[in-house]
């Protein structure tokens, strides 16, 4: 009988097939010897995933940061502050809790000190039910958490530092934008994008 | 005597189906089992398709990384053009939008250096991949639309969210000291550009979203979700969805995801510029 075209279904082999035993042992030894060519490669360039022990010493006064950042929320909203100021304050207080714990949760160091300097610098500004001075200390401790953060940033060796920072930073700019609002100053652009910041001194560990 | 009573020597059609099960199971696993079969292994292909080609292997580098970057820079001043012309921004939102774009090409810029630093060719043009598979389906849908006003703010702040996200990751990504710091700036940036456009259109019932409480993000009476300065606890990467356009006949709009871009949207160093 004459074919007719090709067939539609392609019977022929792409290569030479060889047995399943001997295709086993080759991709056996096949991937030995690409794992033990990952783990080299690994070694000489690929970042720890977990904090290394100088991550988490930084990491320590970054999370009592966030515990003095929490405690000054807090005496705002025991100042008196209402609606949304109010609001403002417990939402932003409870993110800075939450910053600690996943610092804690990397670190494996207690939540429970905070950075007395940083705190004592701030506390009469927060102290208060006026709307503008909150907003506009709050305001400054943002921008000067996520300058802070961006100063350090390079110096974390892990990803899992990096990667936790970077999530922590961006909602810093965010919650200073709302703060620069409630604050009155969000017409200035150039205030709501470039803000004035300073880097916040952290606790040396003994 | 019933002559249509059963013998108990036949076989019922039941037992033949056991039988046949069995026996198929039996060789199917007798053949799984056996050794040194010959053979391809490959599937069998049904019909005149052309032979499989792999995709090219193109490697991720900084230089990739960044020139991404300054595509979806490029991307968002494009994305800015287009709503200037879907929409009648009043004379505060064009401030803003001009302050926007002034500092989406600042990084598209800072971008480009750190690129030619890195040893790459730096990119100036539009993310081809979004354009194509985001930008113009969506400004499209936006034409369309019964509310483009409310539709080019919600793409915008998208878009910003989109950028965040994406700077965020790459800081992370990023092997060069100088890329990973610009990254995390450009990140922040982004942020504070989608939260200002929140405050400055919705003010304070826009500050905080309820999603922070674990509790649903409520919609206009249209049926959009609003947009909220703070979205999240933390810096979110993950897909965001965009709704915009007209409504059909069951009230359903177009609704389009975002995403960080990867292997299919990166700017390799072999891709020439179109622009």
């Amino acid at each position: 009988m004459t074919p007719k075209g090709h067939s539609l279904v392609d019977l022929e082999s792409a290569e030479h097939a060889t047995s399943r035993r001997s295709i086993i042992s080759a991709l056996g030894v096949a991937g030995l010897a690409s794992a033990i060519t990952l783990a080299g490669a690994k070694t000489a360039s690929a970042a720890p995933f977990s904090p290394t022990a100088d991550d988490r010493a930084t990491l320590e006064q970054a999370l009592q940061l966030e515990l003095t950042a929490s405690r000054l929320y807090a005496d705002a909203l025991a100042a008196g502050l209402t609606g949304s100021a109010a609001e403002v304050a417990q939402a932003f207080g409870g993110n800075h809790r939450t910053y600690a714990d996943q610092f804690a949760a990397i670190t494996g160091i207690s939540a429970n000190t905070y950075n007395t300097a940083a705190y004592d610098a701030r506390k009469n500004d927060f102290a208060t039910s006026d709307v503008t001075q909150f907003a506009t200390a709050a305001w400054e401790l943002e921008n000067s958490s996520a300058a802070t953060y961006a100063d350090l940033f390079d110096g974390f060796e892990a990803e899992q530092s990096q990667t936790v920072v970077a999530s922590i930073v961006v909602v810093n700019a965010r919650m200073a934008t709302v703060l620069a609002d409630l604050a009155g100053v969000s017409d200035d652009l150039d205030l709501l994008f470039d803000p004035p910041s300073e880097i916040i001194t952290l606790t040396e560990q003994p | 005597m019933n002559m249509f009573t059963p013998s108990d020597t036949r076989i019922n059609r039941r037992q033949a189906l056991k039988i046949g099960g069995l026996t198929v199971s039996v060789a199917a696993l007798v053949a799984a089992c056996g050794e040194d079969v010959q053979g391809d292994t490959a599937p069998g292909r049904v019909g005149y398709a052309p032979p499989v080609t792999d995709p090219p292997e193109y490697a991720v580098d900084d230089a990739v990384l960044l020139r991404t970057a300054s595509s979806l820079e490029y991307t968002a001043i494009e994305v800015y053009g287009a709503a200037a012309e879907l929409a009648d921004l009043d004379a505060s939102t064009q401030t803003l939008v001009a302050q926007l774009v002034d500092n989406h090409q600042a990084i598209a810029d800072e971008m480009g250096a750190l690129t030619e630093a890195a040893g790459g060719v730096a990119w100036e043009c539009t993310n081809p991949w979004l354009d194509n598979r985001l930008i113009a389906p969506l400004v499209e849908a936006i034409k369309a639309s019964d509310n483009p006003a409310r539709d080019v703010l919600n793409f915008a702040v998208a878009f910003e969210n989109l950028a965040a996200s994406t700077h965020q990751v790459l800081s992370v990504q990023l092997t060069d000291d100088a890329a990973k710091s610009a990254t995390l700036a450009a990140a922040m940036l982004a942020s504070r550009h989608s939260a200002a456009i929140v405050v400055l259109t919705r003010g304070a019932d826009g500050y905080i979203s309820p999603a922070l409480y674990g509790d649903g993000v409520p919609t206009d009476p249209d049926g959009v979700p609003y947009n909220f300065a703070v979205t999240d606890r933390f810096g979110s990467v993950g897909q965001a969805e965009l709704i915009v356009g007209a409504a059909d006949v069951n009230g359903k709009r177009t609704s389009f995801l975002l995403q960080t871009p990867a292997e299919n949207s990166f700017v390799y160093n072999e891709l020439e510029p179109s622009c």
